[in-house]
Parts: C-alpha cells; structure tokens; sequence
C-alpha cells in the first residue's frame, strides 16, 4: 500500500472516530451504555461471518469477503459497525463523491431475527452519516436504494428529497438531503 | 476545489450538527427492515466508475440534467 494511501486510512479513521465519540455522547437511551461503535473490525467481520446462519436473513452479502475491495479502494470512506455488548447489530459503508461535496450510505444491514437495537441502528448510522459528512466539509448526503416504500416515506418525512432511478442497473434511486 | 475550512472549523460543524440532528434518534424507523442500500453498490467494479472523473453513475446522472 502507498504511503499516501496508508496516511489517509489512518486520517479518515481518526475522524470517524471522533465522530462516532461525539454520536455515542448524544445517545440518550436508556441502554446506550451498553452501544458501541467503531469501525469495521476483524472481530466484527467475524461476527458477520455468523449471519449467513441465522434464519430469515435476506441479504446476499458476504461482509468478509465482498467489502475487501471497497474498504482498500476508498479509505475516505463511511464505515460503522454497532455492537450491543459484545453482540454486533449493524454494519454500514458509504463514502464521500469524487469531489467530495457528498457523501452516500451505500449499504447497512443489521442482525436478522432477534436484534436489541432493531430499527434504532438505521437512525445512529444516520446521524453518524450526517456527522461524518459535515467533518469532511460535504454539503449533501445520499441515502443509496432506500430498500422499500416505508424507508423511503421514513426519510421523505425527515425532509429527504427521494430521486428516482433512470431504471439502468448503476443508476440506482437514492434519497438526498442538504446539511 | 471548494474551501472547505480548517479542521477546528469542521469539527466544530461536526458538532453543531449532531446537535442540530440529534432529534432523528427518537424517530421510528421501521422496525422489520433489516437492509437499506444495496450490496451491488459494494461490489461495484472499476469499469462502473468514469477512470476520466472518478464520477459514478449517479453523479454523471445528475450532470446530465442540469445540461
């Protein structure tokens, strides 16, 4: 790996650090004692690794695997694993435009079946997004294929603009908010 | 490019914008979705991004209409 690559792994995991003690601050729940969150690990792809087992899960998604690429590509990116004590709830990717006035949550999973955090892990990575995307100077955020009619009216009510798809394969339908 | 300000300026953007969002914890998000975004985005390859500008497909979608 470059040296100017590894430098910028190292500075944009600082900032996601900084905000994701700034986000888990403001949480006010009554268990967020028990929240944590941090970027992508060994342990919680370890974790991951497990999900394929759970019943009901819908995702066609190998985290170990499919988002190697995308993490050595793009080390300005958005990442955020959230644990419930030792439990992982949630992994989500994004990253900034090519010029970076933007920044796009391009996936988030949560644990199917029983999760602690349950719709809760889509509003912390979202302000985490949200927080991301204004330490990086952004002035907008993309919230990529919002995956059906009540994600997207969820966002729409929070003042997102929903943009629909030209139909083509990458040229997906996102929801877009200015910060 | 755009100034985007020193860091001590963002962070404290950063800050001022939690604190301005932090309502957004309290909402209800649908509790049954367990995805939102797509793998595809991930797993997107090279060839899908312009080697020219760096766009992807969306930010070329976009240019395209205000042209």
């Amino acid at each position: 790996m470059l040296a100017t690559h590894m430098d910028a792994e190292r500075r944009y995991s600082a900032y996601r650090s900084e905000v994701f003690k700034h986000v888990k601050e403001t949480l006010t729940y009554s268990d967020s004692h028990l929240i944590t969150l941090a970027d992508i690990n060994q342990r919680a792809l370890a974790q991951a690794r497990l999900w394929a087992t759970i019943p009901g899960r819908e995702v066609d998604f190998n985290w170990e695997r499919d988002c190697q690429l995308y993490r050595k590509r793009y080390p300005k990116r958005f990442e955020l694993a959230i644990w419930y004590q030792n439990r992982l709830e949630s992994l989500a990717l994004g990253r900034p435009s090519y010029n970076g006035s933007r920044v796009r949550l391009e996936l988030v999973e949560r644990i199917a079946g029983h999760s602690y955090l349950k719709g809760r892990v889509f509003l912390i990575t979202e302000l985490s997004l949200i927080a991301y995307a204004s330490l990086l100077g952004a002035e907008e955020i993309r919230i990529m294929e919002p995956i059906n009619e009540s994600v997207k009216n969820y966002y729409v009510s929070r003042g997102y603009t929903y943009v629909p798809s030209k139909g083509a394969k990458y040229f997906p339908d996102y929801c877009v908010k200015k910060l | 490019m755009k100034d985007k300000g020193s860091y001590q300026e963002r962070l404290k953007k950063m800050k001022r914008s939690i604190e301005k969002n932090k309502g957004l914890l309290e909402s209800e998000f649908p509790e049954d979705v367990t995805r939102s975004g797509s793998p595809d985005l991930i797993r997107k390859q090279d060839n899908e991004i312009d080697s020219d500008t760096g766009e992807d497909s969306d930010e070329k979608q976009d240019r395209s209409k205000k042209s």
